[in-house]
Formats: structure tokens, sequence, C-alpha cells
């Protein structure tokens, strides 16, 4: 058996360790059951992949943590000590694995289903050597985090080029760094906890690492606060159709963006839209994002100074709103005084098109 | 044994104070986040962040007095620390609770009593020795100032309305979790002076997490404390026959505010403005034009919203009659929502029988719905 001279820990150290290793527990169940209220205080269709994917990384996390804090300070006899431990990375790869999976439902990273492949092959590696060398079970384990943390990297690009919301968020650049920081510091503080880490250079390195992760769970935090639901990142998906009409009430553009759509005629649309819009501002006595709900279905409507802006969605989100606003603006500004003096002409289309293309695409 | 229990003590005691640190954190983000908006009670988000950051740090010098520190000299400093810091809170709390917002909710002489009662004693500790009779009044008096923060509490329950209210019970609940679980660490030992006071100090560690977990799940993503004024939010309630697109009943409540000596208060549909008979009328189309548009036909209209304004739409069906609720506000709460929700089922529960024999008496929707008003007004009161 190897390390059967470190533990149980023992020592100055032990009581800090174990203080520092509960609240390690306690940040990763937190943001757990902090998941699990958002994703049940949304509403049906806006429940997010990405959170329940998260779900499964804090809780599998935090039960990990439990288990090693059993092992490392009550076992004596280090044969059990070997196989509680394990139960812990059990857990912690197949909560891995299931964030992994559920990511990629959400979303193709490279290629389809790659790192879904890839980490169910590492587990099914791990498996095979808790069954022939279990001592080296806790090793083994550590080779999920270098590619997890490029999957994480992959993940990070893909939330940050995907985002609309950065108007609405401050220092949204920053907000992203923490979260990178967080990440970085829970994977190598975890490192410093790691068996191989403390046999080499002593305690005072599962110190720091237990610092590093209690950092980095807090940065995280500080992500997680800020940042809107994660379903706001699925705009693509949600978005049916955009409108644009001059505030005449004439139609002037439509992008299509699933295959099913109205059958009514587009001026037609576009026309009633208006009135209902004017009707709306009549009695609101407000001039602004006009919204309509119905289960399943809205239409947001942004009325600028010559053209209005539609779009029909499957979901109520912020970016949307955020996006057309922002689209609205950059045509009225870019295409002012043919706006202005509007006659009608549909050439336009193509101008709107491109414009339409740096926003919706 | 005092091993065993210091070792699982610690962690758990460590873990509600993070608790308690990021509540406090917390409710000082909410409230830098709504500072801006013209919300009359955000005050209280900064009451909260003071409350619950005092009683931490006051569980925190008792802690480290308890397992870190055994010399007389700054045993004696780290219980004058406890108190103060717990006093400090709770004075900030009352001072808030004096603003001219909580003017109905509060009465402000006595809370500067209180305040008055918490500072005393507290300046007194630092004259006279620290097991004196000062600490205990101490004690006494920000118990009492506790209690009274529990009472105003329960009097803004009462303002609010559907989910904001259990949320706001939670939160009540969770306090008084805390206070008890802070009470037991503190001063368990006036209470079970046969037990050992590393026993207590374990027994006071469900009751601690627990209101600690409670108040952090209630809080969550939650402004509750927009909500509070919602009654000042509503505009006017249209009750409409789908079929016909007739106005069968209306409610003013902006009227009903400047005219409320009025027993029954006038409603006049003939002085409903052009406009918004056109919207009446265009409310049940905007539906069928809006299912058109998007392609959905089986679903209804639910709200309508520009800026702050909104128009919620609620539809029933009874005996074959198409009701239409329209509650029209000035913001979209919960508490609107909620309220809308009620007022259809009040609608029912009165004239249930009456609406399954309107086609056969032929009688006036008019003057049959009339009396909803005073049932609204029941409602708001």
């Amino acid at each position: 058996m190897l390390y059967q001279n470190i533990f149980p820990i023992q020592g100055p150290l032990r009581e800090t360790l174990f203080i520092l290793e509960w609240l390690v527990v306690f940040f990763a169940l937190q943001w757990a059951v902090l998941f699990l209220i958002r994703i049940k205080t949304q509403k049906g269709s806006l429940k997010s992949l990405q959170e329940k994917a998260y779900i499964w990384l804090f809780l599998g996390y935090s039960l990990m943590w439990v288990f090693i804090i059993i092992a490392d300070y009550n076992i004596v006899d280090p044969e059990l000590r070997v196989y509680v431990l394990n139960i812990g990375f059990i857990i912690q790869v197949i909560s891995v694995c299931i964030f992994v999976i559920i990511m990629e439902r959400y979303k193709t990273f490279i290629r389809k289903s790659l790192f879904s492949v890839i980490f169910l092959s590492i587990a099914v590696l791990y498996f095979l050597v808790l069954l022939f060398f279990i001592d080296f079970g806790a090793i083994m384990s550590s080779f999920f985090w270098p590619i997890f943390f490029f999957f994480f990297i992959l993940y990070l690009k893909e939330l940050v080029d995907n985002s609309y919301i950065k108007r609405d968020v401050d220092n949204f650049k920053e907000l992203f760094l923490r979260f990178f920081t967080g990440i970085l510091f829970v994977g190598i503080g975890y490192q410093f906890t790691t068996r191989i880490i403390i046999a080499t250079f002593g305690l005072e390195f599962r110190l720091i690492g237990d610092l590093l992760q209690i950092l980095g769970l807090g940065f995280l935090s500080l992500f997680f606060f800020y940042i809107p639901s994660f379903s706001e990142y699925d705009w693509q998906q949600k978005i049916e159709s955009l409108y644009v009409l001059h505030s005449s009430g004439s139609f002037m553009y439509k992008k299509q963006f699933q295959k099913e759509g109205s059958k009514l005629d587009d001026n037609l649309v576009t026309g009633i839209l208006t009135g209902i819009s004017m009707l709306i501002q009549n009695v609101s006595k407000e001039r602004g994002t006009l919204i309509l709900e119905k289960e399943g279905k809205t239409l947001i409507i942004y009325p600028g100074e010559f053209i209005t802006g539609i779009i029909i969605s499957e979901l109520k989100l912020e970016s949307l709103e955020i996006l057309l606003g922002n689209f609205i603006q950059k045509l009225e500004i870019s295409l002012y005084n043919l706006l202005r003096d509007w006659d009608g002409d549909l050439s336009l289309t193509n101008v709107i098109d491109q414009i339409s293309r740096q926003f919706f695409t | 044994m005092q091993a065993f229990i210091r070792e699982y003590n610690l962690p758990f005691l460590f873990i509600a104070m993070v608790l308690g640190y990021e509540l406090s954190i917390y409710f000082f983000l909410l409230y830098k986040k709504v500072k801006n908006n013209k919300l009359t009670l955000n005050k209280i988000l900064l009451g909260y962040g003071f409350f619950f950051l005092s009683i931490v740090t006051s569980l925190l010098f008792s802690t480290l007095n308890t397992y870190y520190f055994s010399d007389s000299n700054y045993s004696n400093f780290l219980n004058i620390l406890t108190i103060l810091s717990l006093t400090v809170g709770i004075v900030l709390f009352l001072s808030i609770l004096t603003s001219q917002e909580f003017i109905t909710a509060t009465n402000k002489l006595i809370i500067w009593i209180l305040i008055l009662f918490d500072l005393i004693p507290s300046i007194l500790i630092f004259f006279y020795d620290i097991n004196s009779i000062s600490v205990q009044i101490s004690t006494l008096s920000t118990s009492i100032s506790i209690i009274y923060i529990f009472y105003v509490q329960y009097l803004l329950i009462k303002r609010s309305a559907g989910s904001i209210e259990k949320r706001l019970k939670l939160i009540l609940l969770g306090e008084i979790l805390v206070s008890f679980g802070l009470l037991l660490n503190r001063e368990g030992a006036w209470f079970y002076p046969f037990l050992d006071n590393s026993i207590l100090k374990i027994i006071s560690l469900p009751p601690l997490l627990a209101g600690f977990g409670l108040l952090l799940i209630s809080i969550y993503r939650f402004p509750a404390f927009y909500e509070f004024n919602w009654k000042d939010d509503l505009v006017k309630l249209y009750i409409i026959d789908r079929d016909s697109a007739k106005t069968i009943f209306s409610y003013d409540f902006k009227q009903q505010e400047q005219d409320q000596e009025d027993l029954i208060p006038q409603y006049d549909l003939e002085s409903l403005k052009a406009s918004e008979r056109v919207l009446i009328g265009g409310l049940i189309g905007i539906d069928e034009i809006i299912s058109e548009v998007t392609d959905s036909k089986t679903k209804k209209l639910d709200k309508i919203k520009q800026g702050d304004y909104v128009i919620l739409l609620n539809y029933q069906e009874i005996s074959s009659i198409n009701f239409v609720f329209c509650l029209m506000a000035q913001n979209d709460t919960f508490s609107i929502n909620h309220f809308l929700k009620s007022l259809t089922d009040q609608f029912f529960v009165f004239y249930k029988e009456l609406i399954q024999e309107i086609k056969k008496l032929d009688l006036n929707p008019e003057q049959l719905f009339s009396s909803f008003n005073l049932i609204i007004k029941n409602q708001l009161a």
C-alpha cells in the first residue's frame, strides 16, 4: 500500500486542513443547490442544459471531497482507505462524464461528441485500473483534469463568442477572466492535494491546494452571481423570424430562421403589428420595446426613429431584446439619410441583410 | 472526547460563518444593483446586510474566544468585540427603519428607545468587568431589538402577496433559526446549565446551518423588495366577454385612490376613453392576430409589455361563456400576477351560479357584476 506513512493526516496542520476541506465541500455543494434552484424557478422550456450540467459537476466534486475527507482523516486501515477514496473518485469521474455529455448535447466542440467519447474511454480505462491495480486509481483519476481543462477553454471561447449580453454586463472580459481563473485555481489546487504531490512535497502543499481551491470557487461564485441564465446564450436556436418595417408600417425586410413561419403576407403582418404597437403605445403612454408574450411564442417590437424591428421567438430572452435594439440602432446610423427619405424602394433589402448577418449569424 | 467535539464542531461553525458572510455580501450587492431604481424600500437590503454581517462577526469572535484564545486578557477583549459587533449591526438596522420609507410599518419612538437600550450597556462594558450585569442587560436589549426587527418583517409580509409572501416567510423562519442557534451558542448555559458548553456549541450548529441555508435559498435571485408597493402599480381591470367583445366589468384603481370616500365607487362604462374601448376590442383581436402571425393557434396571449407598463391577460370559460380578465399595471411583478389569478378565482366563486343563468334570464351583465368592486376593495384592504 502506498502513502501509508502520511495517512490518516495527523500533526499541527490536521485541524486547518480539515476545516478548509469541509469548506471546499460546502462551496461546491452550494453551487449545485443554487443551480438546482435556478432550474426550478425557470419556466419549462427555459431550463438550460448548461445549468443541469453544472449541477452534476459541482455535486460530484463535493461528494468526492466528502469521501476524500473520510478516507484521509478517519480511516486507519490502508486498504479500506483506498476503497473509500476510490468511491469518491468514481463519483467524480461519473459526474464529469455526465457534465461533458450534457454540454455536448448543447453544443458541438471540434467534432460531434468528441469529448464524450474521450471521457468515456478514460472512464473505462479508469474502471479497469480499479479492478486490477486499485492503488493507482487516484493517479489515474488525475488524467481527467488536463483534458477537462482543455474542454473548458473551448467551452469558454464558445460562451464569449456567442454572447450578446455583453452590453448588459459591465466588465464582460473581466467577468470571464474570473471564470477562467476560478477553474484554473480549482484545477491546480486539486492537483496540489493529490497523494503524489503530498508524498513529494509534504502537507504544506495540500494546504496551499485547499486555499487555491477555495479561492477558485470564490472566483467562480463571482462569475455565476453576475452572469444571467445560461438559456440566454441559446438565443440562436430560439429565434424564429426577424422583420424590419418602416415607421409608416410598410414592410422592408424579413429573415426566416426556422423552416416553419407565418403563412400570412409579410406586408399584412407588418401592418398588423404596427397597428398593435400604436394601440398599446396609446394606452401605456410609454415608448420603448414592446413585448407580447404567449406560451411558447414571444414578439419583441423595437421602435427606432425611422424603422421598427420585430423578432418572433420561442422564448422571451433579454439577449434578444438587446440584440434587436443594437441591430436597429446600427441600421439607423448606417443608413440614416436613406431611411429618412425612404420611398418604398426595396433595394435596401440587400444592405439590411448584410448588416443583419453581423448580428444574427 | 473534547478533541473529537472540537474537530467536528469547528468546520461546521466556519461553514455557518461563511454562509452568513455570503448572505451579507449578497445583500450589499443587491442593494448596489437596485440603488438607482426608484424603490422606496431599498434600504432594507442594506439593513439586512449589516444585520447578518454583525451576527456572523459576533459568532466569529465568540468562536475565536472559545477555541483559540486561552489568555484571559484576550478572552475579555474578544468578549467585548462579540457583544459590540452584534450591537452595531442591530443599531444600524434599527436606524434604517427610522427612515421615511418605513414610517407606516414602524414606530419611530420605539426604535429610538431600543437603540438607546442597545447602546448604553454596550458602552458600559468598556468601564466595567466583562462578567458584570451590563453584559446580561446587553444580551437582553439586543434580544428585544431582534424580536422587534422580526415584528417589522411580519408587517412587511402582511403587505406582500403570492410567492413573495412565501419567500419572506421563509426568510423570517431562517432568521429565527439563526437567532436561536446564536443564542444557544452564546448563552446556552443560561437555559441548559446541566449541559457541557462544548455540547451546547454542537447543538447550536443545526439551527445555525439550517437558518443560514434557508436564508440563502430564499433570497437567491429573488429581489423580493421590488414587490412591496405592488398595490400602487395597479392601473385598471377589465373583465371582457370574449364572444361579444363587450366589457362586462371595469375597475379603475387610480380613480379609487382619489375617490376613497365613496362606499361604492362610480364606474361608468360610457366614460371609458375612446382609445380604451378600441383597446378592449383590440385585445380580443390581437390574440387571434398574434396566433396567425406566429403560426400558433392553440395558445393564448398572456402578457403585453411596453417599458414598465404591462397588460396581463387571463382566460376562463364558464358555462360556455369565454371571459378575458385584463389587468393593467405600471410594473410587471409576481404580486400583480398573483393578484390577477386571485381576482379571477374570486369572481367565479361569487358569480359561478349567476353566470350559468345569465343567458336564460337575460340579465344585464354590467349591473350583475357591479358589486365585484367591493370584492376588489376587500382584496386590497
